[in-house]
């Protein structure tokens, strides 16, 4: 189906998509930093997410906790879980190479079957997060939820660049990211960084997990197509990079939302799948290839 | 009395081809009725156990159906293997996840029939993961008792070792959207739906709907598991429906809703049975008020008495109440299991001419159901129930079609 434009749709369309992909920016911070500063890819990174979403609803819905402290407890546990991962698995299989894929893969069906069994298979209503005020400008409804995702994304986004590019701890983490026997002979904590690491993506996948509920709903599988997309944002702009990814995060999403629009949802995946390949055959190499970078 | 006389020899004609005529539909009728072959060598079938098998969503979006009907099924084959099993033999059911996508059940079907070796194929939940299968089954030769996945593509003999029991969406919709059209008198109507046959069939029965009216059905198909609904929310809103039918997994519906909401569109909804449904109605109750929706099954909390025994036996059983999917899956099993116990001998042939000579069928939870040597298709009643607060009302009885 080829819908029509006009200014007030473009608006919408675009609003909705730039939330999405801040939202998808906040994820791939956490991939980033684990992957380069561990050179780890955890496949249950978006559950962790689910975690905390199904966690802060069974709380709140459940036992009756007020959402600020629901939210706050089912956080803590998402970053605990992600902590740990590293901590007493990763930590430990990190010289058999290709081992971390395996056993983060079966963290995911753990966690998933965990929140079946507890939660059940249901989509659940989450909390509004500012769902329910909007304003209507020039014809977009302006949703409140909209813009608190896209203030948290650049928020957290200018955060993690400040941190990594202008203080003795992102000084640290790239020095570890780089050679983590020469940033340890010089008494950086390595290990002990890369867990903090870790527990600063289960932060990063728990806001952009509950952000993501109140905008869809929370159930044991939703966060996965989502994850998906932050990985292939993280494959077009390069692990090892900082603003290319998140760029790449912004411009799926929208482009996503766009092509959603024009050709209706069944051309949603066939388009992405098209951009990656034009992305991947026609951009030169050293532009999505870091290991052509040149390094200093 | 003929009007006038005909001539002699042109009367013997007539006669003789008249009879000819009945002698054919009579020979036509017998020769396509399944013959019962006892000695048939069947797979799945022990001196103990019946081995069945089903395919469903257990994962992903449509997991809710999936788990329901599997749970539902798996007590009622459990409470009649407690009392002996049929004709000595326990019942074993096998049921393995599609994930609701048609890839992955057709690699799921060859598990089931090569090497689990079921003797036939008893319920299931999810009409694009079960068309997919269809030909396999064709092929093979398995008998597919009363799986859910209405669609204008089974319940004739075009596939005939499929027996269905859920009424297909075009008559589903059809029902659905004259009564919207007759009562509310909408401008225009758009329809969200699975790409595929599930939304194809539901557009062409809200198109049968509106025939003659000058109200306009946009169609707009959804991918199962879409991670941003918003754009397509943006285009309802461009089209400025009335009203908006929606046939997606209940995940989807109420995404979509909160996703309309968002951006401010709030029209009036009607939706598939599948809405019907407690768990949807507590997650998504407050964005779907006043949705009218199809009831395919009775209500769980029907004062019919085999409704009510369903109930409390499948209480007794796993100590949960019952939902929808639940009462679906129990009730398929109820299917399979009098086709079983009817069949002369436990061959696949004698299942099937068992299923042939169902005759009103009476569940409780269905309307009657009757399948013949020609007749694939048991049941074609839907009723409709309007959301209203926690629970939904009769606004439409069970109204069989033509």
């Amino acid at each position: 189906m080829i819908a029509d434009f006009n200014l007030a749709t473009i608006g919408q369309v675009a609003l909705s998509g730039l939330a999405t992909g801040a939202l998808y920016a906040i994820m791939l911070l956490g991939v980033l930093i684990v992957f380069q500063v561990s050179k780890n890819i955890n496949f249950a990174f978006g559950q962790i997410g689910m975690v905390a979403a199904f966690g802060s609803f069974f709380f709140y819905s459940r036992l009756g906790l007020p959402p600020w402290l629901a939210i706050g407890i089912a956080t803590l546990v998402a970053v605990a879980i992600s902590a740990l991962t590293d901590l007493l698995i990763i930590r430990r299989i990190s010289h058999r190479q290709g081992l971390d894929f395996v056993v983060t893969l079966g963290e995911l069906l753990l966690l998933t079957s965990l929140a079946e069994l507890l939660f059940g298979t249901s989509a659940q209503s989450y909390l509004a997060l500012l769902s329910d005020v909007s304003w209507t400008i020039g014809g977009v409804f302006v949703n409140a939820n909209d813009l608190l995702a896209l203030g948290l994304g650049v928020a957290i986004i200018a955060l993690g660049h400040v941190i990594l590019n202008r203080t003795a701890l992102g000084i640290s983490l790239r020095a570890a990211a780089e050679d983590a026997a020469i940033a340890e002979s010089v008494g950086i904590k390595v290990a002990g960084l890369r867990t903090w690491t870790w527990a600063v993506a289960g932060l990063l996948v728990a806001i952009a997990g509950m952000m993501f509920a109140s905008r869809l709903s929370v159930s044991s599988f939703y966060m996965t197509p989502l994850v998906i997309n932050v990985f292939i944002a993280g494959m077009i702009g390069g692990l090892e990079r900082f603003w290319a990814p998140i760029l790449a995060a912004f411009g799926i999403a929208l482009y996503q939302a766009f092509t959603i629009y024009v050709f209706g949802e069944p051309g949603g995946v066939p388009a992405l799948f098209l951009l990656i390949i034009g992305i991947l055959t026609l951009v030169p190499k050293r532009l999505v290839d870091e290991r052509y970078e040149a390094r200093a | 009395m003929l009007p006038k006389r005909l001539p002699a020899d042109r009367l013997r004609s007539v006669l003789a081809g008249g009879s000819a005529l009945v002698l054919s539909l009579i020979l036509a009728d017998v020769a396509l009725a399944t013959e019962c072959k006892p000695d048939e060598k069947t797979p799945g079938v022990s001196d103990t156990e019946i081995k069945l098998g089903a395919l469903m969503p257990l994962s992903g979006s449509a997991a809710t159906g999936g788990l329901g009907a599997k749970a539902g099924a798996e007590a009622y084959y459990g409470i009649i293997n407690d009392q002996g099993g049929i004709k000595g033999r326990k019942i074993s059911i096998t049921v393995l996840d599609d994930e609701y996508k048609p890839a992955v059940a057709q690699q799921q079907i060859r598990t089931l029939v090569q090497r689990d070796g079921i003797f036939a194929i008893a319920g299931g939940e999810g009409t694009p993961n079960f068309l997919a299968i269809v030909p396999f089954i064709e092929r093979e030769g398995i008998p597919a008792i009363a799986p859910y996945a209405p669609s204008s593509e089974l319940g004739t003999m075009k596939a005939p070792h499929v027996f269905m029991t859920a009424v297909n969406y075009i008559t589903e919709f059809q029902i659905m959207a004259d009564y919207v059209v007759k009562t509310y008198k909408p401008k225009s109507l758009s329809l969200v739906g699975v790409q595929g046959n599930v939304g194809d069939d539901s557009k062409a029965g809200m198109d049968l709907a509106v025939k003659g009216t000058d109200v306009k059905v946009n169609y707009i198909p959804e991918v199962p598991g879409t991670p941003d609904l918003t754009p397509i929310a943006t285009q309802l809103r461009d089209l400025k429906a009335d009203w908006v039918f929606l046939i997606l997994t209940n995940a989807d519906t109420g995404q979509l809703l909160e996703a309309m909401s968002r951006i401010g569109y709030k029209p009036q909804t009607a939706a598939w049975a599948g809405m019907d449904d407690d768990d949807y109605i507590k997650a998504f109750g407050s964005l779907s008020q006043g949705m009218i929706i199809a009831e395919e099954t009775a209500k769980v909390s029907s004062q019919d008495s085999l409704v009510q025994k369903f109930v409390s036996d499948f209480k007794a059983k796993t100590g949960k109440a019952p939902g929808k999917f639940e009462e679906l899956g129990w009730v398929q099993a109820e299917i399979v299991v009098e086709a079983l116990q009817d069949a002369k001998a436990l061959t696949r042939s004698c299942v099937m001419a068992a299923l042939e000579g169902m005759k009103d069928f009476k569940t409780g939870i269905l309307p009657s159901i009757t399948f013949g040597p020609e007749a694939r298709q048991g049941v074609n009643a839907v009723g409709l129930v309007k959301l209203d607060g926690d629970h939904t009302v009769e606004v439409v009885p069970f109204r069989s079609v033509e």
